[in-house]
């Protein structure tokens, strides 16, 4: 026994004298991966950036690996999307990663939601039996592209605070990222014009914020609540409406199902538009600009060939 | 002092030597009640169906009262009974403990603290510390709650050898996440002796036991992991004999692509028990398999196997604390089989159904068990 507290002894002096982390790099974990491309821009060589989700995995239901706590453990920020978007893994994985630098509260802590107006903030009460209801609004703004050059100010105002050696670094690539992204997005803006007050119907909650940038409709979604699979009696009534109003297509990310809803599309007459919902969610959109470049391109060849 | 006393007045002070200065400066409250502050609750409920007893069914006619009551207070008789309710409560007391406690009621019988600790938030460097009352980590199902079980009930052995509440009480339990580039996480336990490592109520006062584990977790590639851990429990006990439980477990798992992706488990477990070298050493394994086929059905299936010396007469003493379909006191190996069906509609709740076959040697049992369980509350995290 002696022997044993000894070695532990020893092992925690050890631990506790080892110098900090070897390259002056700073740590980002962020939950997204629209996020972590988003951090690299502003901290470009300054930061080393991993994202805890896939592009292709589903954000509300991530699977909370003790990996993801290992690469938290040494992180010296966390950034993540909030509205709790990341409610059912997030605290575990934070608890789970004992580093009190990104616990909540603390500078390494940082939700980027608190730097946009939520859209879709239930003013009543709500419970479980409206679905997977958001109580503070729904988290799917990171599809917005208009959103970012104040989420970018947001994350360049905290690599200044944790790494104020860097400072003049971080807002010179924000200032050139404000001027490209400004570019980008008026180009975007034109490309899409034609799509203003087009209805469409949406799977999933989950293009509120980019609708509104881009001027579409949407008139309704196949999940009549979030989270839930639709009724056949929605189903019903929302082939009517798609026929009303005469909705070109449904938005699908491409976590979705498309079973059902293609054959809804089938019945009720228009198409099934499968969209990339994250960076790295498709061959191509490895960052913000390409990821974008690439929604924008199935809207517009869709638009086309509706006109035809 | 009762050992346990002892940890209890422990906690509180470990945090005060431990916490940064000023941690306890209390501002002044506003008037009125505020409910801001409010933990966050959650509630977990069992239902269960249990049926189709055969060989335990008839042997539990025979008599065996004390038997039915710890049945019906774990609600594992025969028919339909509430299995269990667990209140979960969970608070940051200040920046630098947070709180957490589980009351479980087994059938109708009242509320006891199933789990309640403190957590150190302050620790740097992956540490961790938590002191209270806890399901120790011994393995993997050992620390599951009843409603985590990846079936209804858990294996033979674990049921048997561990005892019903498994390996749980009062302990201060030290955490490393080592910063090795694979994940690799240290945990070792001291705990004050109670009948729950020893089914033996007279211990020498004040003797302390410990507990050890080695977790490593590797992400083999991006759907799939392997979890693999080494555990040890055990402390000098009645007579000065010593005990120890040792564990060794590994879990594969495969996640697929899509907001429900198709998953699979494979997980397997061994454990032995013994007093000395060759002495009173009872063996148990599982083995399970578990998938989740479409959006909202899920199979699995699982054997166990418990493995007694020829002469257990120390076995025995435990069946006292096993569930009907247990009662067999012949020392001899018990292979059990179980099929499981599981409709999961939401996160929140799930029917599910499990057919068990129990081989005992020379006779066989079979079994059937049908749960319900549903949360409610604040929105529960969930490992993987």
């Amino acid at each position: 026994m002696k022997r044993a507290t000894m070695i532990l002894a020893a092992a925690l002096a050890a631990i506790l004298s080892t110098a900090g982390p070897s390259d002056a790099k700073l740590r980002v974990v962020t939950t997204l991966t629209e996020i972590a491309a988003l951090v690299r821009e502003i901290g470009g060589d300054r930061v080393e950036v991993t994202a805890l989700a896939h592009g292709n995995e589903d954000p509300h239901f991530l699977a909370a690996k003790p990996s993801h706590s290992r690469r938290m453990m040494e992180a010296d920020l966390l950034v993540y999307d909030g509205l709790e978007l990341e409610v059912g893994w997030l605290p575990l994985l934070i608890e789970g990663a004992r580093n009190p630098r990104i616990r909540p509260g603390a500078a390494g802590d940082l939700d980027l939601s608190r730097f946009i107006q939520p859209l879709e903030v239930p003013s009543g009460g709500v419970d479980r039996s409206m679905g997977d209801i958001h109580p503070e609004g729904n988290p799917h703004y990171t599809v917005d592209p208009a959103l970012y050059p104040d989420l970018a100010r947001a994350v360049a105002d905290r690599l200044n605070e944790l790494d104020s050696e860097g400072a003049s670094f971080y807002e010179a690539r924000l200032a050139a990222f404000e001027r490209r992204w400004t570019e980008e997005l008026t180009e975007w803006k034109e490309r899409l014009a034609p799509l203003e007050g087009i209805p469409v119907v949406t799977y999933h909650k989950q293009w509120e914020y980019f609708a509104r940038t881009f001027g579409l409709l949407i008139v309704d979604q196949v999940e009549d609540k979030p989270g839930i699979p639709p009724t056949p009696r929605h189903i019903g009534e929302l082939e009517q409406t798609i026929r009303r109003e005469n909705v070109p297509w449904i938005f699908l990310s491409d976590l979705n199902d498309p079973g059902n809803t293609e054959k809804l599309a089938e019945r009720a007459g228009c198409r099934v538009l499968r969209l990339p919902q994250a960076v790295d969610s498709r061959d191509g959109t490895d960052d913000l600009f390409s990821w974008f470049d690439e929604l924008v391109r199935v809207l517009e060849e869709a638009e086309r060939e509706a006109r035809r | 002092m009762k050992a346990s006393k002892i940890v209890f007045a422990f906690v509180p002070l470990l945090f005060l030597l431990l916490a940064p200065a000023g941690a306890f400066a209390q501002s002044a409250t506003a008037t009125g009640i505020s409910r801001n502050f409010n933990p966050a609750i959650s509630l977990n409920a069992l239902l269960l169906y249990a049926g189709g007893l055969t060989a335990a069914e008839e042997e539990h006619a025979e008599g065996e009262a004390e038997a039915e009551e710890h049945a019906h207070a774990h609600g594992t008789g025969e028919g339909f009974a509430i299995q269990e309710t667990e209140l979960q409560v969970t608070s940051y007391v200040d920046p630098y403990v947070k709180a957490n406690l589980v009351l479980a009621m087994h059938g109708t019988d009242g509320f006891e603290l199933e789990e309640g600790f403190g957590q150190a938030l302050f620790l740097p460097r992956g540490l961790g510390l938590r002191a209270g009352k806890f399901y120790f980590e011994f393995g993997k199902h050992n620390s599951y709650h009843t409603h985590q079980y990846p079936f209804v009930e858990r294996p033979y052995a674990w049921d048997t050898v561990l005892g019903a509440h498994g390996l749980n009480g009062a302990a201060i339990e030290a955490t490393w996440l080592t910063p090795l580039p694979i994940y690799t996480e240290i945990l070792a336990t001291a705990f004050p002796l109670t009948e729950t490592v020893y089914g033996a109520e007279e211990l020498p006062e004040n003797t302390w036991g410990r507990a050890a584990k080695l977790r490593n977790f590797f992400e083999t590639s991006e759907h799939t992991t392997i979890d693999f851990g080494i555990s040890y429990a055990g402390g000098e006990g009645v007579e000065n004999v010593d005990r120890h439980f040792f564990a060794v477990d590994g879990t594969f798992k495969f996640i697929g692509t899509g907001s429900y992706p198709k998953k699979l488990e494979l997980q397997g477990e061994w454990m032995r028990r013994f007093e000395e070298e060759g002495v009173n050493e009872v063996d148990g394994a599982y083995a399970h398999a578990l998938a989740r086929v479409t959006r909202r059905w899920h199979v699995g299936a699982r054997w166990d196997g418990y493995f007694p010396p020829p002469e257990d007469h120390d076995a025995e003493s435990h069946l006292e604390e096993k569930s009907v379909l247990h009662e067999h006191e012949e020392a001899h190996d018990i292979h059990t089989y179980t099929a499981s069906l599981a409709f999961v509609p939401s996160e929140f709740q799930a029917l599910r159904v499990d057919v068990l076959h129990r081989d005992l040697g020379e006779e066989t049992d079979q079994a059937v068990r049908v749960q319900y369980n549903f949360t409610i509350g604040s929105h529960p995290s969930h490992p993987e």
